[in-house]
């Protein structure tokens, strides 16, 4: 027993540097697991706050970038909008019905703090709880996709970027219904992986990628980038794709919340299935 | 003794701002960020606790943690440099570590570059590594290690010099 107290005394530095080692391998372990984020994240108050004040005075040095942003946008948009205006709308029948209720909403939220260099990305976003965002809802930006929501507090939430190891996103290519998972091999924050295309599918460098709609996350055909460079892995029979995101996710100020109203639907729908 | 806590307080709680505030977003074209808060382990005075240093560098370790949602990769990685940093001072120093009371500033240039690389190297290769968490990724992390290591390095000898107390 004495001999004992004697070890435990004399390597007790020893002892607090494994106790403290294996604290925060536990830690790690626990953020790694899918579906289960890190025990401390930067949606809370304080970092919350912080990173907010910051953003706020680091927002000001990017103004004419984000102006020549919107304005792009908006152009997008406004010849959206004289398309639809050219359609001879009275050939159309629409049939009022509160199916017709859009099926999603957007919520603007500002990017407080942006990780794009590290091996799993996560951006702050100064949105949450109080107005009505929750935890797997997607965002994007005026381009593209960004991520998924991860952590929600009352003011701000993370977001897990498509940058991060466990990032993975129904997507498929526009011009046909073949679909994929898109991923990211950790290496070029400029170039996503699109892996699971079956060799069947006519893919040709320069198409375009987009999101699949196959979950309750993201609404079917959000635009993600173009093809960079493909090949058939001989073996496998799929394609090994690599993707060029039309955002950029190394210059974010202002995002897209997407809010599903038939998420709960589809997610008990779902549960019942898998039941 | 109390003094010594004090600026021990101000250095950890500024080396902390500068780091999720400035230097995370100091992001180079070829994504390496430098991690100047291993400064916090090169400056803390020797003849402290060891106890309390480990304690304190996990609690920074933490804290960048949580500012980059990442886990407790810093915090292994901050706990990991403390628990080593005797042995590479031990090895710089000689015999005279044991018999004085040597001050990191007191060191020639050629020492504290030594002291500096290796603890950046201990810091960044557990980050690094349990960041990617995919051997397969061997290579291009260990590349990782050296060439933010070699930027870390640089960036916190001109820190040190750059805020040295003006009494002499």
């Amino acid at each position: 027993m004495q001999q004992l107290i004697r070890f435990f005394v004399r390597n007790h530095v020893s002892l607090i540097y494994v106790a403290l080692l294996s604290l925060s391998l536990v830690l790690i372990f626990q953020s790694h697991q899918y579906h289960r984020s890190a025990f401390l994240n930067s949606a809370n108050a304080l970092s919350g706050n912080l990173f907010s004040i910051a953003g706020g005075i680091e927002s000001y040095f990017h103004l004419e970038k984000k102006n020549s942003i919107l304005a792009e946008e908006n152009s997008r948009l406004r010849q959206m909008v004289s398309k639809l205006q050219t359609v001879d709308l009275p050939e159309i029948t629409l049939q009022k019905d509160s199916s017709l209720h859009a099926q999603y909403t957007f919520k603007p939220a500002k990017v407080i703090n942006n990780n794009y260099a590290l091996q799993n990305n996560f951006i702050t976003l100064k949105i949450g709880k109080n107005q009505g965002v929750e935890r797997e809802m997607g965002v994007i930006s005026s381009n593209g996709i960004v991520g998924i929501i991860d952590n929600v507090s009352g003011r701000f939430s993370t977001v897990l970027s498509i940058l991060h190891s466990k990032s993975r996103i129904n997507a498929r290519l526009k011009k046909s219904a073949h679909f994929g998972s898109l991923i990211w091999n950790q290496k070029d924050p400029n170039l996503l992986q699109l892996i699971d295309v079956p060799r069947m599918a006519p893919v040709k460098k320069g198409d375009t990628i987009v999101t699949g709609g196959k979950s309750a996350i993201f609404p079917d055909g959000i635009p993600i980038g173009v093809i960079e460079n493909l090949n058939l892995n001989e073996s496998s029979n799929y394609f090994e794709i690599d993707v060029k995101p039309f955002t950029d996710m190394t210059n974010l100020s202002y995002v897209y919340v997407i809010q599903n109203r038939y998420r709960e639907e589809i997610k008990t729908l779902e549960k019942e299935v898998n039941e | 003794m109390s003094n010594n806590s004090f600026l021990i307080g101000i250095r950890f709680l500024v080396l902390l701002l500068l780091q999720v505030l400035i230097f995370n977003k100091l992001n180079l074209s070829i994504a390496v960020t430098p991690y100047v808060y291993v400064i916090y382990f090169i400056l803390f005075p020797i003849k402290e606790k060891r106890v309390s240093f480990l304690f304190t560098s996990f609690l920074l370790g933490l804290a960048i943690d949580m500012f980059m949602n990442s886990g407790g990769i810093h915090a292994a990685a901050s706990v990991t440099t403390a628990y080593f940093r005797p042995a590479i001072l031990k090895a710089v120093f000689g015999i005279s570590y044991e018999t004085q009371s040597l001050k990191f500033r007191q060191a020639t240039g050629y020492q504290k570059v030594i002291i500096v690389l290796l603890l950046t190297l201990i810091h960044h290769s557990v980050l690094f590594f349990l960041e990617t968490f995919n051997l397969n990724l061997f290579l291009f992390t260990l590349t990782k290690v050296f060439l933010t290591a070699i930027f870390t390095t640089v960036l916190s000898i001109l820190l040190i010099h750059l805020f040295r107390p003006s009494t002499k």
